[in-house]
């Protein structure tokens, strides 16, 4: 697979009263052409920051080093007309849907807008195309919904009006930021679904933002572990739970609510989340680490291959297929 | 095509009652209807009244000076024998154009710099609102008073005089509902969809905010009318013969010493009537509009 989005030490600092805080600190990332990448982690770990900073969404004053590359061409220098003709190319779909558009505006607006004024499309054949879509993305009686107002629509099928708008511009990148978590659970599987099989069919690359490792792993390629505004571990998305090659992501296994084991098995990972601007000068993750030796909070480890995939753990390979088994029992 | 799992059924949230009210004016109650209609009256008279005067404000006759309401002269007459009714039929259009002009020109260059300011941040924005404090600082008469040393007196100039006055303060305003509405998350995703900066606030800042800039325009017409009638009473203003209220209220001003106040106190109605009207609207406007932002 050719890459599409290349991550390389992204950092990015954020203005927080008069000062400079890290929220991601080295991320480097890679999607392929039509790959899904899912991206987890806690909150406060950095994954929007990530999927932010590709759609170069990120909060006035923001400081960005590193480089994030797009087919090719360098994102985080784009201006103007270019950086508007990058935007076409990648569409992102939000967590909260009803936040995302404007509240004032019909859906048949919000829906044939850029198609009318990006490219030139006239109104009758652009609600034409929305109307089919809004058919594929499974809402059937489009010609109403294209009268209707955002708040007319339940979140579940304003998230379904969302995704149908990220694909009428054909792009080549979806980011998606927790998708479903906003919606209530009977709708939150559809939703996924419709997403997952959408995206397949069109070969579109995504990165595919959760907190659930079982989401992730169900609908993407590969899984990168975010913690402390860094990926920790990179792999194909189905070995994360057999073979973990950090110790914080056997700790999110272990953690998952299972609904196989009959007593609740929520082995909560002690301490609190940090984000990147509390990481100490070693391992991030070290003051959680059950596996944690001297050299962990002194020696700051780099993402380095192992397996076929990657850790950002100095032990990685001494603790090879003895992490899942034994996290749970710390 | 589309093999879907079974879809649970579809819910549509039912829209919200609207509350009672002429489209525009809804939720502004009894009192924003009727300012509403004095107001749409006012300009109505602005625009028709040359047809409607019975005389012409040059048809003077000296000898009916400060004579009182007879058959054909409702109002009576000025101290310079002009039919009174007359003159403020004929003064409506530049009492009230002079204050619309204010308003646009304000509202624009407010606009602007507000969306501008909004929109950049960082150091434009601390650039601009140093000159509009700058700005702030001159009265807007005393700005009209130097630009008709300058540029000699007419309606026109006060007029954008004042305008220039009052922008800063519709910047300032406007620059933190547009910073407040610039934040909000659906701006972010107009703005991945690859849309000009320059599309979105046309299309959707500006539009979303325009409740504000409504009642704000409002306020300010109150604000012009007022200004604007001292600066003809002083006389750097509309200038005689051409009919203004303000203009009449001083010239009704010898009249008003000599016991017959008619011409001052009924041009002063007007303009009381109107500014009071277009503030209580503006008023409530604005009290929506705050309130629709929740
Ligand atoms: N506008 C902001 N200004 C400053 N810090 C922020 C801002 N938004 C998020 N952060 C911080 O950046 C870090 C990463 O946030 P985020 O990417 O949203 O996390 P996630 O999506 O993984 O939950 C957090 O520590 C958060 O507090
Ligand atoms: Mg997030």
């Amino acid at each position: 697979m050719s890459g599409l989005v290349e991550l390389d030490g992204l950092e990015v600092d954020l203005r927080v009263g008069g000062s400079m805080r890290p929220v991601l600190s080295g991320t480097t990332l890679q999607i392929g052409r039509g790959e899904a990448v899912g991206l987890v982690g806690e909150s406060g770990s950095g994954k929007s920051m990530t999927a932010r900073s590709i759609a170069r969404l990120l909060p006035e004053g923001a400081e960005v080093r590193g480089s994030i590359r797009f087919d090719g061409t360098e994102v985080t220098s784009l201006r103007g007309a270019d950086l508007r003709a990058y935007r076409r190319r990648i569409a992102m779909v939000f967590q909260d849907p009803r936040a995302h558009v404007n509240p004032v505006r019909s859906i048949g607006d919000f829906l044939t807008e850029e198609l009318r004024t990006n490219e030139g499309v006239p109104r009758a054949e652009a609600e034409r195309r929305a109307i089919e879509l809004l058919d594929v993305v499974g809402i059937p009686d489009g010609a109403r919904r294209l009268r209707q107002y955002p708040h007319e629509l339940s979140g579940g099928l304003l998230q379904r009006v969302m995704i149908a708008s990220a694909l009428l511009s054909e792009p080549e990148l979806l980011l998606a930021d927790e998708p479903t978590t906003a919606l209530d659970v009977t709708t939150q599987s559809d939703v996924m679904a419709l997403l997952d099989e959408l995206r397949r069919e069109r070969g579109l690359a995504m990165l595919f933002i959760t907190h659930d490792l079982e989401l992730a792993g169900a609908v993407c390629d590969r899984t990168a572990v975010m913690y402390a505004g860094q990926i920790v571990e990179e792999q194909a998305a189905d070995a994360l739970y057999t073979d973990p090659l950090h110790p914080y992501t056997a700790a999110l296994v272990a953690a998952r609510p299972d609904i196989d084991a009959t007593a609740a098995r929520l082995a909560a990972i002690p301490g609190r989340p940090l984000s990147a601007f509390e990481a100490p000068p070693g391992c991030a993750f070290a003051d959680r680490c059950p596996f944690s030796e001297d050299r962990c909070e002194s020696e700051r480890p780099a993402l380095m291959p192992i397996a076929a995939g990657s850790s950002r753990c100095l032990r990685a390979e001494e603790l090879r297929g003895r992490l899942h088994l034994t996290v749970s029992d710390v | 095509m589309s093999a879907m799992p079974a879809t649970t059924p579809i819910e549509t949230v039912d829209r919200e009652p609207s509350v009672r009210g002429l489209p525009g004016l809804r939720g502004t109650g009894i009192v924003g209807h009727v300012c509403a209609a004095i107001l749409a009256l006012a300009v109505l008279i602005a625009i028709v009244g040359p047809l409607l005067a019975p005389y012409s404000a040059t048809e003077i006759s000296l000898s009916n000076s400060f004579v009182g309401p007879t058959g054909d002269h409702y109002l009576g007459f000025t101290g310079q024998g002009a039919d009174l009714l007359s003159l403020l039929l004929l003064g409506a259009r530049s009492s009230i154009l002079g204050p619309l002009i204010v308003v646009v020109a304000a509202m624009v260059l407010g606009v602007v710099v507000a969306i501008i300011s909004a929109w950049r941040g960082g150091i434009v924005d601390q650039v601009l609102s140093v000159i509009m404090d700058v700005l702030f600082a001159f009265p807007g008469i005393l700005l009209a008073i130097l630009a008709a040393a300058v540029f000699g007196a007419s309606l026109q100039t006060a007029a954008i005089a004042l305008a220039i006055a009052y922008a800063p303060y519709i910047a300032r305003v406007l620059r933190a509902a547009a910073i407040r509405e610039r934040s909000r998350e659906y701006i972010a995703a107009l703005e991945v969809q690859g849309f000009s900066a320059w599309l979105i606030c046309l299309r959707h800042l500006v539009p979303n905010i325009s409740g504000l800039i409504v009642a704000q325009g409002t306020i300010l017409f109150g604000y012009a009318m007022v200004d604007l009638a001292a600066i003809s009473y002083i006389g750097l203003g509309v200038q005689p013969p051409q009919p203004d209220w303000g203009v009449m209220v001083a010239q009704g001003q010898s009249g008003v010493l000599q016991g017959y106040p008619a011409e001052s106190l009924a041009a002063g109605l007007c303009i009381i009537i109107v500014v009071v009207a277009v503030n209580l609207l503006g008023e409530r406007l604005n009290a929506r509009s705050q309130g629709s932002a929740r």
